[in-house]
């Protein structure tokens, strides 16, 4: 029984995480072509790659499909409901650094905090009968800052697209999306809410709790993290976080390690009722 | 060796909990409360399991919004799954143009449950609405009788209360009216609700506001909120900012008000000892006494009822005044086999300027059939 372990089938993402892999040690081969969707560990037997898109990931994991996964950690969150109940993070990876956020047009001066947010919902409930609307690509995600948050009266518009179209079109009011900086923000004449970081994301590697772990596939994993040990997560500690909330706390404390500002938005995890 | 859990995927595992009574069953009872709610009078109502999606979930809120399932329809757009009757019935109401009307239903509503595989998905309720001119009494205590009548073989708790009460209390707070009015909206929302009486009542700092509230006449106005809607608010900001907490003592009052619980008659002297410090909430208790009598006039033990201040406040965001509902003595059925309450404002939501006011309640069948395979 082998070791199934999903990566990024394209672009940026996989060419950092065959990196992140070569450097500890470990070579990821793709067969055939560039294009065939099946790898395999050179210097390591009983792996398996399987290649696929990063929002595939998540799903995979949670069905126990493949055993390890390279996924953000937003794609993680937005994807599987009660992530920390079917995978845990092994290795933070340290590149794909982004955050999500809740961003409004800087003409918004009177709106800096998720409080005047809300404030601003009723207004518009009020005056125009009418929901706030916010672009998205993370429904979840922003369900549970606004939750949090106390925001009322608005509505999603899930948007495939880039999310700040929705806002020059007029078809949403303000977005949540996922940025690497404050770039694409600026040029496009929003502000991030002073406590609208709702997600530091960055790739990580995950371990599916639903796979079938065989002895053969657990001694191919041993073998695996023996190679990936980091000073940060030994061995020990990285299978050590056996419940759902050792899990969250893993991720957290690992993020916050690595970031310098502020609070992690994730820290509340609040289930809609 | 690394220690690594196995668990079946959990794709596979089955709704459980609400260990499904047989189809059969649950329809013949269906059928049995439908017809004595027929006989009292009611009309039927029938709305569609599809209802559309944009206008339901503009009345509903993101409450129910996220809870609801949304499908597509190629020519129609989206549709929603019925999360309850009570929109539906109301809006057909409205539309027969009809003053005052009774209506009974029975089918199933959908709603999805993302915290566990163990609750129902799709459930049947029975229910019974009456629409009037005035907020009265006697509809009212006639609804919650009603439904009591066809659950009165079960051991049950009667739970009341008024979201009056509390509306009351929050309108008489020495404040503004815009923080009263943030308060009001929040009702429904004890965590930013606490938060917001923290922030007015001095203990939690306000956001701070500080800095050039003037917008940059570079920056362009996008976002659907003209200058004038955001330069009035900038102001409304600086004055809040500049506007004295609630008095503490309001708000242990209103805390007070919050925490109580208990027998309805001792809770209505604490209520009126509450009332002498604070006498705009009189009218309400005197409501809530005259309705209190009004079921004990239908044959309801009065001394059973169990008064709740803060009754439900999180899970019945459209109901404003009267509440209520039948619970299990059972602790494996924790949910109310049967709720309900009046729902004023939600009718003014539906229908700007309308003048109907309604109460109305539904029974949950397969908790009914539960509690009585377990007596």
């Amino acid at each position: 029984m082998t070791l199934k372990l999903g990566v990024p089938s394209k672009g940026h993402l996989m060419e950092q995480s065959f990196d992140w892999f070569a450097e500890r040690g470990i070579e990821l081969v793709r067969c055939g072509s560039a294009r065939e969707y099946r790898g395999t560990v050179s210097n390591l037997s009983g792996v398996d790659l399987v290649f696929l898109s990063a929002s595939e990931v998540p799903g995979e994991l949670s069905r126990g499909r493949i055993h390890l996964g390279v996924a953000g950690t937003d794609i993680v969150e937005e994807g599987m409901l009660n992530p920390y109940e079917n995978v845990e993070p092994l290795h933070m990876m340290g590149f794909d650094h982004s955050q999500v956020v809740v961003a409004v047009p800087q003409a918004w001066v009177d709106v800096r905090s998720l409080n005047d947010l809300d404030a601003v919902a009723a207004e518009f409930r009020k005056g125009k009968g009418a929901h706030l609307r916010i672009a998205t690509k993370y429904p979840r995600l922003t369900r549970r800052a606004m939750h949090t948050g106390g925001v009322a009266d608005y509505v999603l518009t899930e948007s495939e697209g880039d999310t700040e179209v929705a806002i020059w079109n007029g078809s949403a009011n303000l977005v949540v999306e996922s940025v690497k900086s404050d770039e694409s923000l600026q040029a496009n004449h929003l502000k991030v809410l002073s406590d609208g970081i709702i997600l530091r994301s960055q790739a990580t590697l995950w371990r599916s709790c639903n796979a079938d772990w065989s002895a053969s596939a657990q001694r191919t994993l041993f073998a695996l993290t023996e190679r990936l040990l980091r000073p940060h997560c030994s061995a020990k500690e990285a299978f050590a976080g056996t419940t759902p909330a050792h899990r969250r706390a893993a991720v957290e404390s690992l993020s916050q390690a690595r970031s310098s500002r502020g609070r992690n938005g994730s820290a509340t995890t609040q289930a809609i009722k | 060796m690394p220690k690594v859990s196995r668990r079946a995927p959990k794709g596979d595992a089955r709704a459980s909990d609400e260990q499904n009574p047989s189809d059969t069953e649950t329809l013949m009872r269906t059928e049995t409360l439908l017809s004595r709610f027929l006989a009292a009078g009611a009309q039927h109502a029938d709305p569609a399991i599809l209802q559309p999606a944009a206008t339901l979930l503009n009345i509903y809120g993101e409450g129910i919004a996220a809870q609801s399932y949304v499908t597509t329809d190629p020519l129609t757009g989206p549709q929603i799954l019925r999360p309850d009757f009570t929109v539906p019935v109301a809006q057909s109401h409205i539309a027969s143009g009809e003053k005052a009307a009774r209506y009974a239903y029975s089918g199933k509503v959908f709603r999805q449950q993302d915290r566990t595989l163990d609750s129902a998905r799709e459930y049947v309720q029975v229910g019974y609405e009456v629409f009037g001119t005035s907020a009265s009494i006697a509809d009212d205590a006639e609804v919650c009788a009603r439904i009591s009548s066809v659950i009165e073989h079960l051991p049950l708790t009667l739970v009341i209360g008024d979201v009056g009460i509390l509306r009351s209390a929050i309108t008489s707070l020495s404040t503004t009216n815009h923080r009263k009015t943030a308060l009001l909206r929040h009702i429904w929302r004890p965590a930013r609700f606490q938060q917001l009486l923290d922030q007015f009542a001095g203990t939690a700092d306000l956001p701070a506001f500080i800095g050039d509230l003037t917008r940059s006449s570079s920056i362009p106005l996008i976002g659907g909120r003209s200058p004038s809607e955001i330069e009035a608010r900038a102001l409304a900001v600086q004055e809040d900012a500049r506007c004295g907490p609630i008095p503490a003592v309001e708000v242990r009052h209103l805390e007070e008000l919050l925490r109580i619980r208990g027998p309805v008659s001792t809770c209505l002297l604490h209520l009126r000892e509450l009332a002498k410090r604070w006498p705009n909430i009189t009218q309400n208790i005197n409501r809530m006494n005259e309705r209190v009598d009004a079921l004990r006039a239908h044959g309801i033990d009065a001394n059973a009822i169990t008064f709740d201040a803060n009754f439900e406040l999180s899970s019945l965001e459209y109901y404003d005044g009267f509440v209520f509902g039948f619970f299990a003595e059972h602790p494996s059925i924790q949910n109310p086999v049967a709720i309900g309450g009046r729902y004023d404002a939600l009718l003014e939501r539906i229908h700007q300027g309308t003048k109907t006011h309604a109460v109305g309640a539904a029974v949950h069948i397969n908790r009914i059939l539960q509690l009585e395979a377990r007596q």
